[in-house]
């Protein structure tokens, strides 16, 4: 019972309360020590906070927010560039890194567990490579989230045709299933 | 909202910086206040006013002309003040940090009056403090913004059924509070320390 009073006073205070509830208070609170008493100081609370003074932003307030406004455009510009050269040069890196390998295993004719585990350290790098350039991005102002995401798809997916290729190539290649000869 | 700001705003969507300055100039005072009462200090209400407006250009293609623009902003900014509060991560009935001084309207008024007028302001923002952000920010839009219980559950995204609940907890928190601190808060604060 108290607590629904107490939340219709709350409601008489905030003028939210209809007629025949700010009448159902004041009847209550006739009778009532409790309510009265909290009545009391919840009028006393609404004085103080009622009295408290308005705030004046300072004088440059407005040159301030488009200064900085202006700022966040311009890092924002920056950040758009920095983060389209990273993902080509990550990309051209990517590439250049699975060309060699492909090429070093191919030529040195190794066997398809060692292609394994350089296609293994290839995913690592690539994983690597893109916490580097999460980090850059922070470290630079944050890297434009739709360019991150493109590059990211872009070097799965060239992970990914590199892979295959690879798998291509070595199932044209005569003997590629076979296993390494046991050790005596 | 008029059609000035309506002007104002279109003209903003556009790019005119000068017509979002418009804007900046009419909302200042609002976004101000709200930041200083959630946050309880002018450097950080001033820092937060800002990015609140940057926030708002930033956002200005999602707004809806049927929303009340002085809700929409005010909205940006408690929800940010929340944001920033939740990540100060210390004791909500603490009463360790005192009040900056803030600029205060000084024409006409004498030394005496500006002194109680301080005394005041830091009283109830001390008052205030005690609050967690999820209750602080409906008693600040009830008392310091005029607004009712449907527009405060507009702006913070609540029912208006938590409204009502939050502003009589917040009542509740605070006359205890009050009880129990002693009508000079601003002395029991400098004694905490």
């Amino acid at each position: 019972m108290h607590n629904e009073i107490e939340i219709l006073m709350s409601m008489v205070f905030d003028g939210e309360a209809t007629p025949a509830e700010a009448a159902q208070v004041r009847a209550h609170l006739t009778t009532c020590a409790a309510c009265s008493e909290s009545w009391q100081r919840w009028q006393v609370l609404d004085t103080c906070l009622a009295s408290a003074p308005p705030l004046i932003p300072p004088p440059d307030f407005v040159a301030s927010v488009m200064a900085r406004l202006g700022e966040r455009r311009r890092r924002r510009s920056r950040s758009r560039w920095f983060g389209s050269g990273m993902v080509l040069a990550s990309a051209l890196v990517l590439v250049g890194f699975w060309l060699i390998v492909a090429a070093l295993l191919w030529w040195g004719h190794q066997h398809p567990l060692e292609v394994g585990i350089a296609l293994s350290s290839g995913a690592q790098f690539l994983s690597s490579l893109t916490w580097i350039l999460r980090g850059l991005g922070t470290l630079f102002g944050s890297v434009d989230g739709v360019v991150l995401k493109l590059g990211a798809g872009f070097g799965l997916s060239l992970t990914f045709a590199l892979v295959l290729l690879w798998f291509w190539v070595m199932s044209r290649s005569p003997g590629w299933v076979r296993m390494p000869a046991p050790m005596h | 909202m008029d059609n000035q700001e309506l002007l104002w705003l279109e003209q903003a969507r556009r790019g005119d910086q000068l017509a979002f300055g418009k804007l900046v100039q009419a909302y200042q005072r609002p976004v101000y206040n709200l930041a200083y009462r959630m946050l309880g200090n002018a450097a950080e209400a001033e820092d937060a006013a800002q990015e609140t407006f940057v926030r708002m250009y930033t956002k200005l293609h999602t707004y809806q002309s049927d929303r009340k623009l002085s809700s929409w902003v005010l909205s940006i900014a408690s929800h940010y003040c929340i944001d920033r509060l939740r990540r100060r991560r210390f004791n909500w009935l603490s009463l360790d940090e005192e009040p900056v001084a803030a600029v205060l309207p000084s024409g006409g008024r004498g030394p005496e009056e500006r002194a109680l007028c301080r005394e005041t302001r830091d009283e109830v923002q001390s008052l205030v403090d005690r609050l967690a952000p999820g209750y602080r920010a409906p008693l600040i839009l009830r008392y310091w913004h005029d607004l009712s219980y449907a527009e405060i559950a507009q702006v913070m995204g609540l029912s208006v059924q938590a409204v009502k609940s939050r502003l009589h907890r917040a009542r509740l928190q605070l006359a205890d509070a009050r009880v129990q601190s002693g009508a000079t808060l601003v002395m029991t604060a400098a004694g905490a320390r």
